[in-house]
């Protein structure tokens, strides 16, 4: 048997990827996609979660946690298209509007 | 009565404020409407000697009746007038000359075309000098006392397209000044060594009765007693604050008269006189009084004799006469120095009203360029009455000054001998320089001036007021002044049996002297013996005083005020000021790189933010 | 024991290709290694006795949420490259960002360590015991859920509509 910390481990881990991703990419859309990278450890937290409680409320919740997550890119991607109309390149070193 | 007081204050002020605003452009109302002013303020003076009279037989005195204007904590600065025999006879002084002055002044200054002006600074004038009367606490008289200053400032300055006068103007403000900030320190100290119950007051009454029980230090209570007499020998032109008086001869002749002879530089004797019982309290400072007094005196005795301005001459003497009184009032006899200064009201005011006349006439001020074979049948009011003045001034009987002098004389022969013979020196001293002025208008070669022109007596209004001066300086002697005083701790002392005739015959010792010596020879002795040659010339240059000063100020003064102008450029302003403007900025320069605009960094410090904090909480056990 | 070498393979697989995710320089290659990183996780959501779960996270995840997402990266055209990680930003931004994530892992594992989590229990994650609890229990959110995604949709066509000339 694997202990359930185990699982928590990589899920942590794979959050604290997705954390390193968001700070580390210079694409917008690879920004966003680390963000679904942390979507994608929570839901292992809230699977394991079930597993660990003994009922499937945890995945219920992953399975909301992931509609959720669908609406969300797909707002995500129509204002990164917004985005790329407007300054012509996806790279956040160009996006410098809110300076000052 | 309080009312009465109160009126008498504010009156000139009132007339003041109606010229200024009301009759700048309607010269012979602004000239009328004062001196009405003023003599009604005479009027009510006088009515209250009567009610003087009752209240000493009730014991009502002294009598205060205030408001309190500035309340501070326990105590409060009051506004009030305060009435004793000394307030009496301060008020009769002030208004009565003042009166006889602003008369003569109608006639002196018609035509200036500055006349509304001048009234309206008479009259303010007054006002301060009344409230330096009336006040009953040391910080009102310190408002007035700096209200005089003002006002003798605009009245010394009142010709001021002349260089001369502006800068006489600026010279005597500035001297007062001095002795005002230490005034203001002796004030202070006052208030707080003398506080009863823990908390100080500025009141004389309350002043007077905390004194007994206060136990201050005597070297406290001398250097308090030297601060306030600081503002009375600028006030009174005492040495070394003396320097502004002599110049101050550039105002009006009738300016002069009023507040360079009988009033103003009198305020300081008052306020030696007022605070007596403060005094008393530190022999130490008295004695400093009594011999700043007689070295005055002395000192500008010797300066008067090379004197060739008329009004220079009569300044000297009043500085003279002033250091007689402060060295009586320094010996703590208040009834001698007071009544020589009513005395010396009437015939010094007597003498410049009288120089004022002449100079009218003759238009000029140097004494040798009045002579006029006849003077006495030309100008008869003015010569008989300038006759009067010197030989009250000189102390010949049965004048007014006879008295006073032999009273001062009293009193300092129970001083230390060499006041006493310094005193005796300056009565040979002051009838050597009026014999000279004497000698100078009347003993004059028979026809001197070709431009002898109508000298003739001016109008009634400049021989009223002469007559009636030269009545009471004939008469003044007798008037009941020290009874006034019987508050104070007079000494009526008596000198050694040969005073009177000692002095009389000094005096006239003096005049004759005099009289001889220049009736020849304009130069008198000097030039016949060489070996006076040098100290004429450091009598002349006023013992290089005021040299001294323009040399004080010219190198130290103004090094002091470039050093500090340094300090405050560069050191307050480059590095306090910009330096700390510098530091902000660069805080902000600093600050400003967060500024990126790039959210992945915002996105950064946020997270690092909630990092921090979380550590702070699990390593604290508390997550 | 066959159980530990999936999970063992599997959690590796993911965390490898999840790195991968963060370095990889062409935005597609990102995009793929994603992908891999959810089929791993879809062997961990089976182990964990969530098979419904796991099969949803394929066909809706990878299948779909990332396809779009290829959509809108291949926009940017294909050869896109980024700068590598060196030339991108300062030596001060990465160490901190490092240490960040370093602090966070730490974190979670100095938790864990103080933690006691119970023994994983053998569940059913079946589609039909999903289907109870969504269509009972959780029908309101499930409800909501669906107007929600009608709603992104109309936000995303309001958004990226074009502009009318008129």
């Amino acid at each position: 048997m694997i202990p359930a910390t185990h699982y928590l481990i990589v899920s942590g881990a794979l959050f604290a990827i997705g954390i390193l991703g968001l700070f580390l990419r210079r694409n917008v859309l690879l920004i966003l996609l680390s963000i679904e990278l942390m979507l994608n450890a929570a839901n292992l937290t809230l699977v394991t979660g079930a597993a660990v409680h003994g009922h499937l409320d945890g995945q219920i919740i992953a399975f909301f946690v992931m509609v959720i997550a669908a609406a969300e890119v797909t707002i995500g991607l129509a204002v990164t298209v917004l985005l790329f109309r407007k300054s012509e390149s996806v790279d956040t070193e160009e996006i410098t509007w809110l300076r000052g | 009565m309080p009312h009465t007081l109160w009126i008498i204050l504010w009156l000139p002020f009132l007339t003041a404020g109606l010229i200024a605003f009301f009759l700048k452009s309607r010269p012979q109302a602004a000239g009328i409407v004062a001196t009405t002013g003023i003599l009604a303020c005479f009027a009510l003076s006088f009515s209250l000697i009567p009610v003087y009279g009752n209240a000493v037989q009730n014991h009502l005195l002294p009598y205060e009746f205030f408001i309190r204007w500035i309340p501070l904590g326990d105590t409060a600065v009051e506004f009030g007038v305060f009435f004793n025999g000394l307030t009496l006879l301060m008020l009769l002084i002030v208004t009565g000359v003042g009166a006889l002055i602003f008369l003569f002044s109608m006639s002196y200054m018609k035509g200036d075309p500055g006349y509304s002006r001048y009234f309206a600074c008479l009259s303010l004038f007054t006002f301060s000098m009344l409230g330096i009367v009336l006040a009953n606490n040391l910080i009102q008289v310190f408002v007035f006392w700096e209200l005089v200053g003002l006002s003798s400032y605009l009245l010394i300055g009142f010709w001021f397209e002349k260089p001369e006068a502006s800068t006489a103007g600026k010279k005597a403000f500035l001297t007062t000044r001095v002795g005002d900030v230490g005034m203001m320190i002796g004030i202070l100290m006052a208030f707080g060594l003398l506080s009863q119950n823990g908390a100080g007051s500025f009141n004389f009454i309350q002043l007077q009765a905390a004194l007994p029980g206060a136990n201050i230090p005597a070297f406290w209570m001398t250097v308090m007693v030297l601060c306030l007499f600081l503002g009375v020998a600028g006030k009174s032109a005492q040495m070394p604050l003396h320097v502004w008086l002599p110049d101050a001869m550039e105002g009006p002749t009738p300016v002069s008269a009023l507040i360079h002879a009988a009033t103003m530089v009198a305020a300081g004797v008052f306020l030696l006189a007022r605070l007596d019982f403060l005094f008393f309290a530190s022999p130490m400072a008295s004695q400093i009084i009594a011999w700043t007094g007689i070295i005055t005196a002395f000192l500008a005795a010797t300066m008067a004799v090379v004197q060739d301005d008329i009004k220079k001459i009569l300044a000297y003497s009043t500085l003279s006469q002033l250091g007689y009184m402060v060295m009586a009032l320094g010996l703590h006899a208040a009834g001698a120095g007071m009544f020589h200064l009513t005395t010396h009201a009437f015939f010094k005011a007597l003498l410049f009203l009288g120089a004022g006349s002449l100079i009218h006439a003759f238009h000029t001020q140097n004494i040798w360029e009045m002579r006029t074979p006849d003077l006495t049948r030309k100008m008869p009011v003015t010569a008989v009455t300038f006759l009067i003045g010197t030989l009250a001034l000189m102390g010949i009987p049965p004048l007014s000054g006879f008295y006073s002098k032999e009273a001062i004389l009293a009193v300092a022969s129970h001083g230390a001998a060499p006041m006493f013979w310094l005193a005796l020196t300056v009565v040979f001293l002051t009838a050597f320089y009026m014999g000279r002025l004497f000698v100078a208008l009347w003993l004059g070669a028979k026809n001197q001036l070709a431009s002898q022109r109508s000298i003739h007596e001016a109008d009634w209004r400049m021989q009223v007021p002469l007559c009636v001066l030269g009545l009471f300086a004939m008469g003044g002697g007798f008037l009941p002044v020290t009874r006034l005083l019987e508050h104070a701790h007079t000494e009526h002392a008596h000198g050694p049996a040969w005073l009177l005739w000692g002095a009389l015959g000094l005096a006239v010792a003096g005049f004759v002297s005099a009289v001889c010596l220049y009736r020849t020879d304009r130069a008198g002795l000097s030039s016949k013996i060489k070996a006076l040659k040098g100290p004429v010339q450091v009598l002349k240059m006023k013992y290089y005083f005021d040299t001294f000063y323009d040399f004080w100020i010219a190198k130290v003064q103004e090094n002091v005020a470039y050093a500090a102008d340094l300090f405050e450029r560069y050191v307050i302003v480059e590095s306090g000021v910009n330096g700390t403007a510098a530091f902000t900025r660069f805080c902000g320069d600093l600050l400003r790189r967060f500024q990126t605009g790039s959210v992945q960094f915002y996105a950064l410090l946020f997270c690092t933010g909630i990092a921090a904090g979380l550590a702070i909480l699990i390593l604290g056990g508390r997550l | 024991m066959v159980e530990a070498i999936f999970f063992y393979l599997f959690a590796g697989i993911a965390i490898l290709s999840a790195l991968q995710v963060i370095l990889q320089a062409r935005p597609t290659r990102a995009l793929l290694s994603l992908i891999v990183t959810m089929f791993a996780l879809a062997v961990l959501f089976i182990l964990l006795g969530a098979p419904f779960i796991a099969m949803i996270h394929l066909i809706v995840y990878a299948g779909a949420v990332l396809v779009l997402f290829l959509f809108v990266i291949m926009l940017q055209g294909i050869g896109a490259k980024e700068i590598p990680l060196e030339e991108r930003f300062g030596p001060f931004y990465l160490g901190t960002a490092i240490l960040l994530g370093a602090c966070l892992l730490g974190g979670i594992l100095l938790i864990l360590s103080h933690a006691s989590v119970g023994p994983l229990q053998p569940i059913e994650g079946t589609a039909k015991a999903i289907g109870h609890l969504l269509f009972r229990e959780y029908l309101l959110p499930f409800e909501l859920t669906s107007i929600l995604l009608l709603l992104g949709v109309f936000a995303a066509v309001a958004l990226a509509k074009k502009e009318s000339d008129a």
